[in-house]
C-alpha cells in the first residue's frame, strides 16, 4: 500500500493531464485510475473478494512518449507494474524500450505466434488475452513503410510464465509442493532473445513473416535428487518460424497463424526439453454491419515431432492425453446492446483430446460513460475423466460481480 | 468511416448562392460541391441522449486531407477513458472503395474492418459510419426530386440508386446557405422513417457558414445524439503522415 502511495504521489506530482490534441499542439501529461472491486463465489463455495486499482501515467512530447501502468492487487497486497516504457520516434521508424508486452499474430480470439511474453495464469482463464500475458524488458524498434513495416527487436533475458504453485490455480504436481526447486538465469544476457516480424499489406490482405530465438516461457525439470526432492527447472530455447495473415472477406475476416518451433533438443532425446513443433490457428470471424455483433470460430492445433511417451517428459506432461498432437476449439461472441450501454461477452474453449472445455460468460453494463458494473461466469470441466487444465480446474466455476470505475 | 471527413465537411460547410431555378439534382450537385474543402480538422463532441434524458459524451477529433480526388480521413477517440486513443483510418482508394482500419489500444493492435460495417452504430450514436460521412446523395448516388419550394427552402426527396443503409431521405435544404436544416432517412422499404436529424445551431467560419450543432434522434426508440462541433479548421496544410498505419499505431508523425 505504501509503494502504490508513492507510485501515485509521484505521478500527480507531474504536470497538467494531456491526451493526443491535434488543436492543443503541446507537449501533455496523462494521469488517470481505474479502480476494479470484485466479489466472486467460487464452485466450492469460497467466496473471493479483490481490489485492483490501476495507475496509467503517460507522456507525451512530440518525439517521445514515456508510458507507466501500474496495478495494486489488494489480494496479494502488492504492486505491478504491466508497463514501464519510453519510446523514441524519428522518420518512420520508433524505437521503444522498457517492461512491456507485444502481440504478434492476426486472429482475435486466441494466438499461437503470440511468443514475446509468457503466460500469466494466476486468476485462471479470463476475457482478456492482455491480461494473460506477463510483461517482460525488451527493446523493440520499428521501421513504417506504406504498406508494409519491419520490427526488430532485442530481450536481455525474459520473463518466464506465471504458473501458480500453490492456490486454486496451481498447475504444480502436489508431489512437488515441498521439492527444492533450481530455476536457471531468466534474466541474463546468456538468456537474451531476439526476433523480427515483417508485415504487408495486399489488398484485403495483411500478411506477416515471424522470426524468434528465445525460450518457451514455461519450463521442462529434471530431478537432480529424489530424497530430499530436488528439481531443475530449465527452460528450452529454440526457433520460431512463423507466419500471421488475415483476409477480408467482407462481413468474414479469415485469419490464420501458423509457425514451426525448432528446438535446442532437435532429436528429441532430452526429456527435460521440449521437442520441434507444429503449432497452427484458422479463425473465421464476423461482424454484422449494423449491430457491431461480433462471432469467431477458431481452430487450434499443435504437432510435436518424436513424441515420447515417458511420463517424465516434458512433451508428454504437456500434452493433452498423452498424443503427440493437440486439436482445440474456440467460439467466441461479442454484442454491445442499447448504444453500447449493455456488452453481451462470451467464450467457449474445447480441447478434444481431454474433452476438456472452459466456458466464460460475462455482461458489462455502462451506468455512465466513467462507470460499468459486470457479472461474469467461468466454468472449467471435461465431458470425460481424462485429466486436463480444465478438469482440474473444475472446482475454481466462479460467479462474480464487480464495477470499473475510471477517473 | 472513409468519408468521415468529406461529409462531415460537407454537412458544415456552404457558401455560394443558389439560383432559383435550379433542378433538385443541381441543387444536391451544389450542396456537395461547395460544402468540400480540400482537408479539415474536425473537434466534435457527441453526446447520446436516452430517451428518459440521461447523457453520455464522447469526444472525437477527425483529420481529413483529399488528394487527387481520393480523401484519406483519420479519427482519433479522446474520451471516455476506456476508449481514449482508439484510431480509425481510412483511405479511399481509386476503385471508389476504402481501405479501413482500427486501432484498438487495450489490445494494443491494429485491425482491418470492411465497409459493411459504415451501416454500424458510429461510437454507439444514433449516427451510423455512413451518416458521419455524408447526410446526403449527390446526382450520381441517387434519383433527386423536388417536393416542396418556398421563399427560404428546398424540400428534395433522394432515391439512392444502391440501397445500402437507407431507402429514401427527405432534405430540407437552405436557400441560402445550402445548409440541411433536416433530414428524414427511411428504411430500405421507402415507407419507414428510421431517422430524423436536425440543424440546431450554425455559424459562420472564414466566412462560410456551418452547421455547429445537429442532433439526429433515432424515431423508433426516442434515443437522440447531439453532435456538437467545438473548433474546425478547414483548408489548412495537413501532414500526410497522419494517413499512414504507422500514426495509427504510434499516434506520431
Amino acid at each position: 500500500m505504501k509503494r502504490i502511495c508513492l507510485a501515485i504521489l509521484l505521478i500527480l506530482v507531474l504536470l497538467p493531464l494531456y491526451s493526443f490534441d491535434f488543436f492543443a499542439e503541446q507537449a501533455s501529461r496523462t494521469v488517470s485510475f481505474e479502480l476494479e472491486p470484485t466479489f466472486g463465489l467460487y464452485r466450492d463455495k469460497q467466496f473471493h473478494q479483490q481490489i485492483d486499482l490501476r495507475l496509467l501515467a503517460e507522456y507525451n512530447e512530440e518525439r517521445y512518449r514515456g508510458l507507466a501502468a501500474l496495478t495494486y492487487d489488494s489480494a496479494k497486497n502488492g504492486l505491478e507494474a504491466n508497463e514501464l516504457s519510453l519510446s523514441l520516434f524519428f522518420g518512420q521508424h520508433a524505437l521503444k524500450a522498457g517492461l512491456f508486452t507485444h502481440p504478434w499474430g492476426s486472429a482475435s480470439t486466441t494466438h499461437v505466434v503470440d511468443v514475446l511474453q509468457g503466460r500469466d495464469l494466476r486468476r485462471g482463464l479470463v476475457d482478456d488475452l492482455e491480461k494473460m500475458k506477463r510483461p517482460t524488458f525488451m527493446t523493440l524498434f520499428t521501421s513504417y513503410w506504406e504498406t508494409s513495416s519491419l520490427e526488430l527487436l532485442f530481450k536481455p533475458g525474459f520473463a518466464p510464465s506465471f504458473l501458480p504453485t500453490e492456490g486454486r490455480y496451481s498447475l504444480i504436481p502436489p508431489a512437488f509442493a515441498t521439492a527444492t526447486i533450481t530455476e536457471m538465469e531468466t534474466h541474463a544476457l546468456s538468456a537474451y532473445e531476439i526476433g523480427s516480424r515483417y508485415r504487408v499489406s495486399l489488398g484485403k490482405l495483411d500478411a506477416g513473416l515471424l522470426y524468434f530465438n528465445g525460450h518457451y516461457p514455461d519450463p521442462g525439470f529434471s530431478i537432480t535428487s529424489l530424497a530430499p526432492l530436488s528439481i531443475d527447472l530449465i527452460y528450452t530455447r529454440y526457433q520460431l518460424f512463423g507466419l500471421e495473415s488475415s483476409l477480408l472477406l467482407e462481413p468474414f475476416t479469415l485469419a490464420f497463424e501458423g509457425g514451426f518451433f525448432l528446438s535446442e533438443d532437435r532429436s528429441g532425446s532430452e526429456s527435460a526439453l521440449f521437442n520441434n513443433k507444429l503449432a497452427y490457428l484458422a479463425e473465421l470471424s464476423y461482424t454484422h454491419p449494423a449491430y457491431e455483433a461480433f462471432v469467431a470460430l477458431a481452430y487450434q492445433g499443435r504437432y510435436v515431432f518424436d513424441f515420447s511417451t515417458n511420463p517424465s517428459d516434458v512433451d508428454f506432461l504437456a500434452s493433452y492425453d498423452g498424443k503427440a498432437y493437440e486439436n482445440t476449439l474456440i467460439f467466441v461472441v461479442e454484442y454491445p446492446l442499447i448504444h453500447q450501454k449493455l456488452t453481451l461477452r462470451g467464450a467457449l474453449t474445447y480441447q478434444m483430446e481431454s474433452e476438456g472445455y472452459a466456458f466464460l460468460l460475462g455482461l458489462s453494463y455502462a451506468l455512465l460513460d466513467n462507470l460499468h458494473v459486470f457479472g461474469k461466469a467461468t466454468i472449467y470441466g471435461a465431458l470425460g475423466t481424462k485429466s486436463s487444465l480444465y478438469k482440474s480446474w473444475d472446482d475454481n466455476d466462479v460467479v462474480m460481480v464487480g464495477l470499473q470505475a475510471w477517473f | 468511416m472513409k468519408r468521415l471527413f468529406i461529409t462531415l465537411t460537407l454537412l458544415i460547410l456552404a457558401s455560394s448562392l443558389v439560383s432559383a431555378d435550379l433542378s433538385a439534382n443541381q441543387i444536391m450537385a451544389k450542396v456537395m460541391e461547395t460544402q468540400s474543402s480540400s482537408s479539415s480538422a474536425l473537434d466534435l463532441m457527441l453526446t447520446l441522449i436516452d430517451p428518459n434524458g440521461q447523457m453520455r459524451e464522447r469526444r472525437i477529433q477527425t483529420l481529413s486531407q483529399t488528394k487527387d480526388g481520393l480523401t484519406s480521413s483519420l479519427t482519433i477517440f479522446l474520451s471516455p477513458e476506456n476508449v481514449r486513443n482508439t484510431r480509425f483510418l481510412s483511405l479511399e482508394k481509386e476503385d471508389g472503395k476504402s481501405e479501413m482500419w482500427i486501432y484498438l489500444p487495450a489490445m494494443k493492435r491494429s485491425r482491418r474492418i470492411g465497409s459493411s460495417e459504415e451501416g454500424g452504430s458510429f461510437m454507439g450514436s444514433d449516427f451510423s459510419y455512413a451518416d458521419m460521412a455524408s447526410i446526403t446523395y449527390d446526382e450520381k448516388q441517387a434519383v433527386h426530386q423536388m417536393l416542396e419550394e418556398d421563399a427560404t427552402r428546398y424540400v428534395i426527396q433522394s432515391i439512392p440508386y444502391e440501397k445500402q443503409t437507407y431507402g429514401k431521405t427527405v432534405s430540407v435544404v437552405d436557400k441560402v446557405t445550402l445548409l440541411p436544416l433536416r433530414v428524414q432517412f427511411y428504411d430500405k422499404d421507402g415507407t419507414t422513417l428510421l431517422k430524423t436529424l436536425v440543424t440546431d445551431q450554425t455559424d459562420v467560419v472564414d466566412g462560410k457558414p456551418i452547421a455547429k450543432a445537429l442532433t439526429m434522434t433515432t424515431e423508433s426508440s426516442g434515443h437522440a445524439t447531439r453532435l456538437v462541433m467545438m473548433q474546425t479548421r478547414f483548408d489548412v496544410p495537413l501532414n500526410s503522415a497522419y494517413f499512414t498505419l504507422k500514426f495509427l499505431e504510434t499516434g506520431r508523425l
